[in-house]
């Protein structure tokens, strides 16, 4: 689900988008990432992951991957999403909508 | 071994993969596995880094998130069909009545409508009906409200002031309504036998009392007056009374019922005494059971005698 006021990422899928500044990334790797970027506070369920992920995918901003890795090596049930030149489009364009709100924020809290 | 002990149990993921069943069709055909695989990963960190985690706390996050998301994913599907916010409303403005007056209101004012046939929509409406046993309260009322008579009148007040007939832990709706009908055929009986139903059922004696005798004056409430005759028969015989206070205390209702049909009151343990002459048996346990000074068949058995025996022959 997009952010109704402004058209850009809701907070769950701008995590996920971050998650894949990086490079490629599985499910449960992006759950982890967004753990991590977030100390722990925010753990994504595998539904609010895959139902964030599926939004991404029909806005464009994420796409599957066709390159996997070495089956030996990893399960084969996974699927690696990565950033499209949209998604970073909006990573972009979000963070700037929040850096203009931490400005702001700035300005009137420890001014 | 480590990695065996940290796997996800077959009865977790089992579990999940039922709860992965509740996501629409097309989003389960998309990332089921994909989910399942995460939800095992998911497992595994989890019993690694929470020492004191157990698998129902992390099932119970689980359950939540699947809960959220399963609400999320049909609501998308929902609107990706064409079910706009708009008509979300729409529909939820017309079935509003329905569901406001789901369960209590509307399924007693519809079994009190299917029985009575003179529905009063008046009346019901100024029936609080919002505890299942005040169908019984509802129908009887209904029966007696049909009449003219003041005292009928008097005693349909009554019914609508008494309404703690505790009968909560009976079923509801069609299974209630016949095994009120069955109480009612009970209390139209005698005041011991009301007395026991008032203690079961925790109206006060005097109540009772006030209400039976008005549902005994009252002569076109059929099952009264199918009691009335019943009572005439048997007369004041005090083994009756026991006998079917034993029945109520049992909540022998079918009984009642059943032997009521027969004109024979006294349930079908007397019947039974009679035809094997245990008389001595039957008299000695409900004196026992009901604390009586003296008991006896003595109407049960001229009844027996003159009416059931030459009927049989």
């Amino acid at each position: 689900m997009t952010n109704a006021r402004t058209n850009g990422p809701s907070t769950a899928q701008y995590q996920i988008l971050l998650s894949l500044l990086d490079g490629e990334k599985h499910g449960y790797g992006i759950m982890r990432c967004v753990e991590q970027l977030t100390d722990g506070q925010v753990r994504l369920g595998p539904g609010t992951l895959y139902g964030a992920i599926k939004r991404l995918i029909e806005q464009g901003w994420i796409a599957e991957s066709d390159e996997r890795p070495d089956p030996s090596l990893d399960d084969e049930r996974r699927r690696y999403y990565v950033l499209t030149g949209l998604g970073q489009q909006a990573v972009q364009e979000e963070t700037k909508r929040m850096q203009r709100l931490v400005r702001f924020a700035n300005q009137h809290l420890f001014a | 071994m480590n990695s065996n002990r940290n796997r996800c149990p077959n009865w977790l993921m089992s579990l999940y993969r039922l709860c992965l069943r509740i996501y629409p069709a097309s989003f389960r055909e998309e990332f089921a596995v994909a989910m399942e695989q995460a939800f095992a990963d998911r497992y595994v960190d989890f019993m690694r880094n929470k020492k004191t985690g157990t698998n129902l706390q992390f099932a119970f996050s689980m359950l939540r998130d699947t809960g959220e998301s399963v609400c999320r994913q049909h609501w998308q599907s929902a609107e990706s069909a064409g079910f706009t916010r708009l008509r979300f409303l729409v529909l939820l403005a017309l079935l509003a009545p329905v569901l406001i007056f789901h369960e209590s209101v509307i399924r007693n004012t519809v079994d009190g409508m299917v029985y009575a046939k003179n529905f009063n929509l008046e009346f019901i409406r100024a029936e609080a009906l919002s505890k299942e046993h005040e169908v019984y309260r509802t129908e009887l009322a209904l029966e007696l409200r049909k009449s003219s008579d003041p005292i009928t009148i008097q005693a349909a007040n009554l019914l609508e002031r008494n309404n703690n007939w505790a009968i909560e832990s009976y079923p509801s709706g069609e299974a209630l309504r016949e095994m009120n009908v069955r109480i009612a055929r009970a209390v139209v009986a005698e005041p011991l036998q009301y007395s026991w139903f008032a203690k079961f059922d925790r109206v006060s004696s005097s109540e009772a009392a006030n209400l039976n005798s008005m549902l005994w004056s009252i002569e076109n409430f059929p099952e009264l007056k199918r009691c009335n005759d019943i009572g005439k028969l048997k007369g004041k015989d005090v083994s009756c009374n026991a006998t079917w206070a034993w029945m109520l205390h049992n909540r022998k209702y079918e009984e009642i019922m059943l032997y009521d049909n027969y004109v024979q009151p006294s349930s079908k343990e007397i019947l039974h005494a009679l035809e094997n002459n245990r008389y001595t048996q039957l008299q000695n346990q409900y004196i026992a059971i009901n604390k009586l000074d003296a008991c006896n068949f003595a109407d049960e058995r001229r009844f027996y005698n003159n009416i059931i025996c030459p009927e049989r022959k």
